[in-house]
């Protein structure tokens, strides 16, 4: 319960951020570096006299957006795939497990940074590269369930009705599948994420002056020499409620739909 | 001499009740059959003489086993019992086997645990299989569950059960998941195997007809109660408590080609759905404004007893 | 005929012959039994009929104009043979939206008409599969099968996995439903002394192969095959006493 409150908390903040942040997440203040706890910056300022609460709020945004496009993308190809793999089953299903294998061997994250160094950092590159490699987890989990979900009798009776394979899969298969690929999203989210901001951290995904968390963690990491950690730090402990929250959220719905399958 | 007895047992889940009240006794050397249909809580009454109940559930009344209370008995005195004086036989004898083990060491695990050295355990175990009609026995030793059919299996399963000479054994539908053709072998081996071990048996099953065979008195259980017992050989002639009459009338084999079988309104009811006074009463054709609210005694009549309102009793007798 | 199937041959995997060389028929609005034992055959039979399975070599000819709800099945387990996620209503409403040319009105009128026949009503129609007995789902399997108008409905072990006062209703159920609609029925199952209630003609099945057919009276009255008579002995039955072979085949 807590962890779907801090969910939507966390979201609302993102959506609403333009509009709420208490400062311009951007303007520098040099002459205010490192400003203590106060009222007016509840969270201090950084090197550039910027406010981290505002910084924060701002990179919920992009912290946020990337994993959930990993997920939406990864969840639609990988579902799609699975569907149609377990449906037709034979060769073409054996064709498409032995490259899911393939997939899934090569680390996501790995893969990602050698797309970002190749492509050239930024937001684009490495979200499409995660993407690509978070097909392989979903694909997988949603093949299993597809597959003993088709042979369930219901299917065949809706076969012997004369339905399409087409109807069946929409109407009937992918319903029936949608709170595994529920569960399974809310769990890629959390790695998602996790993997984005290790990216950003090493330079390859966003730029300054945004203010992505795992650009943040990284951009704090001289003051941390200077005596000042709280960058890196709110960042992190961003980071991390975040996915756990998530990651919480996840395990609780896949207590409640026990896998998708009764 | 009685063997196991139920002393107005009642077994409850997280407060939800599925036996309401079970009074039997088997004799020893007795086949006493427990019929009804799913829910009537017969599962429930067999597990709760080895204490296999699920967590949560919560047992009153008393189980004796010979002179002892069931739940009294400490981890010993319970493993003790379940290990020598009591065999059990389920469903589904690929559930009760071990898949990855031979036959053989699933047959003398059970001899070996009571210091029977390697050798004679074989042997006995070879005898034992030979006993229930597996042919090719040194062959079968060898094999794993998965190369044998369901019926052999289950076959495994009797001898295993009776290779410590139990003095009661506990059948649960041991042949609902076999063919026909296979059920009646293995109903046969276990009642001439049982006979000639002397053994007391408790045998569930859903069918009267195979009870009956199988048993000397048919007990039957609707939502959480016996509502009738009776001798096995009398089951049609002196069958008289509605539901017992309902069961045996909706058996197709029993009546003329083309006429309607007779139907029961409403489906199974479990212990916590079924009304307060006599269980069936919600089904019941002939209920009447007693049946709801007074619960009817198990009294004598004919050659058994059965627990109905309805039923005219020639003494009027206090349970 | 409606239905005629002739030398029906299947192998599975190019070594284990499932059917082999079965021919029977069931007349128009008739009822044939297949009965018979696990490894028989007669569920393959029965998904080669509803183009379930692929026969390997044989022919089954349906009578008449070949529509996709000419042939439709009732299988035995009331329990995953329903959408877990469709109510009632919408199960059926979906199958004659697909089949005929109904409009909203008429396929909610027709399926509260399917629902009557069944002996389920309005009150049904909401509900989701778990809220149901067993039974019940599967008045709302077969009210499913005839929603389509079928001229054959396979029913595979139908009643196999019911109570035996649930198997009673259903049972009487389908005389009812096949006196108010003239669908013929092709009856799979192991249960001989249910044959008797529903159907007038048996085929009896051993390994893959037709041991015995004929009018149900006949054959039950007076089976000629041996394992005819060794299933017709083993159906328990008052003053059944079993007994075991001495050769010991299982």
């Amino acid at each position: 319960m807590a962890a779907a409150v801090v969910c939507v908390l966390v979201v609302l903040l993102a959506l609403l951020a333009p509009w709420i942040t208490p400062h311009d997440p951007t303007a520098v203040d040099p002459l205010n570096a490192y400003a203590p706890f106060t009222g007016d910056h509840p969270l201090g300022t950084d090197d550039l006299g910027r406010d981290l609460l505002s910084r924060l709020m701002a990179g919920a945004r992009t912290s946020l957006a990337g994993p959930l496009i990993v997920v939406l993308a990864a969840g639609t190809a990988g579902t799609a795939l699975a569907v149609t793999a377990a449906w037709f089953g034979g060769w073409f299903d054996a064709a498409v497990s032995r490259l899911l294998d393939i997939l899934f061997a090569f680390p996501g994250l790995v893969l990602a940074i050698t797309v970002a160094a190749i492509f050239g950092a930024g937001f684009t590159a490495p979200v499409v590269a995660l993407s690509l490699a978070f097909v392989p987890m979903i694909a997988r989990v949603m093949r299993a369930a597809a597959l003993r979900e088709r042979n369930l009798p219901y299917i065949e009776a809706l076969r012997v009705q004369g339905f399409s394979g087409w109807h069946i899969c929409l109407r009937h298969l992918l319903p029936n599948l949608a709170p595994l690929l529920v569960v399974q999203a809310a769990i890629g989210f959390g790695y998602a994420m996790i993997d984005l901001a290790s990216i950003s951290f090493l330079g390859l995904g966003l730029q300054p002056p945004a203010s992505d968390w795992g650009l943040m963690i990284a951009n704090g990491q001289p003051s941390i020499l200077a005596g000042f950690p709280q960058q890196s730090i709110e960042a992190a402990v961003a980071v991390v409620i975040t996915v756990v929250a998530f990651t919480v959220v996840a395990e609780r719905l896949a207590e409640r739909f026990g896998g998708g399958v009764r | 001499m009685t063997m196991l007895e139920f002393d107005h047992l009642r077994v409850e889940i997280n407060g939800r009740p599925i036996l309401r009240d079970v009074t039997l006794s088997v004799a020893a050397g007795e086949a006493v059959g427990l019929v009804g249909e799913s829910g009537s809580g017969k599962s429930m009454t067999v597990k709760s003489v080895l204490r296999l109940l699920p967590p949560g559930a919560r047992a009153t009344g008393t189980v004796r086993f010979g002179d002892t209370d069931v739940h009294t008995l400490d981890g010993a005195g319970l493993r003790r019992m379940r290990s020598q004086d009591v065999a059990m036989v389920f469903q589904d004898p690929r559930a009760t086997v071990n898949p990855v083990r031979t036959i053989g060491d699933f047959l003398t695990e059970v001899l070996r645990d009571q210091g029977v050295s390697r050798s004679d355990a074989r042997t006995r175990a070879a005898g034992l299989l030979a006993d229930v009609g597996v042919d090719h026995v040194a062959r079968r030793l060898r094999q794993r569950p998965h190369e044998l059919s369901g019926g052999l299996l289950q076959r495994v399963v009797i001898a295993a059960a009776l290779a410590t000479s139990p003095k009661l054994i506990l059948a649960d539908e041991p042949t609902t998941a076999l063919d026909v053709t296979t059920q009646e072998e293995v109903v046969a081996i276990l009642n001439e195997r049982r006979r000639e071990h002397g053994s007391a048996l408790l045998f569930i099953s859903h069918d009267l007809e195979l009870a009956a065979a199988v048993c000397d008195r048919i007990a039957v259980m609707y939502a959480g109660e016996i509502v009738e017992i009776l001798p096995a050989d009398r089951l049609h002639e002196d069958a008289r408590h509605p539901y017992t009459q309902a069961l045996l009338r909706s058996r197709p084999g029993t009546v003329a080609p083309g006429e309607r079988l007779a139907t029961v309104p409403g489906s199974p009811q479990s212990a916590f759905d079924a009304p307060a006074g006599c269980v069936f009463a919600d089904r019941c054709p002939q209920a009447a404004g007693l049946c709801r609210d007074v619960r009817p005694a198990l009294l004598p009549i004919d050659s058994g007893l059965a627990a109905c309102h309805l039923l005219p009793r020639e003494t009027p007798s206090v349970a | 005929m409606l239905l005629e199937v002739r030398d029906l041959r299947k192998v599975f995997k190019g070594r284990f012959v499932a059917v082999d060389g079965v021919s029977f028929s069931v007349p128009t609005g008739g009822s044939l039994a297949v009965v018979g034992e696990s490894g028989s055959g007669k569920t393959t039979c029965a998904r080669i009929i509803t183009g379930l399975e692929k026969a390997t070599s044989g022919t089954v000819t349906i009578e008449g104009e070949r529509r996709a709800s000419t042939v439709q099945m009732v299988f035995q387990d009331p329990y995953q043979s329903l959408d877990r996620r469709q109510t009632v209503t919408s199960c059926l409403t979906e199958v004659l939206a697909h089949h005929t040319t109904l409009d909203r009105a008429g396929r909610a009128a027709r399926s509260a008409e399917l629902l009557n026949l069944v002996g389920l009503d309005e009150r049904h129609g909401p509900a989701l599969p778990r809220a149901l007995s067993g039974g019940q789902r599967q008045r709302v399997a077969i009210a499913r099968a005839l929603a389509a108008d079928p001229k054959l409905l396979v029913l595979d072990e139908a009643v196999a996995a019911l109570d035996v006062s649930i198997q009673a209703q259903i049972l009487n159920l389908l005389v009812d439903a096949r006196a108010a609609t003239g669908v013929a029925y092709l009856f799979i199952t192991h249960d001989l002394s249910v044959v008797q209630h529903v159907c007038e003609d048996v085929v009896v099945m051993h390994r893959g192969r037709v041991v015995e057919s004929g009018t149900v009276a006949e054959v039950l009255s007076a089976p000629s095959d041996p394992y005819t008579r060794k299933l017709i002995g083993s159906v328990p039955r008052p003053g059944w006493v079993p007994t075991r072979e001495v050769n010991r085949v299982c």
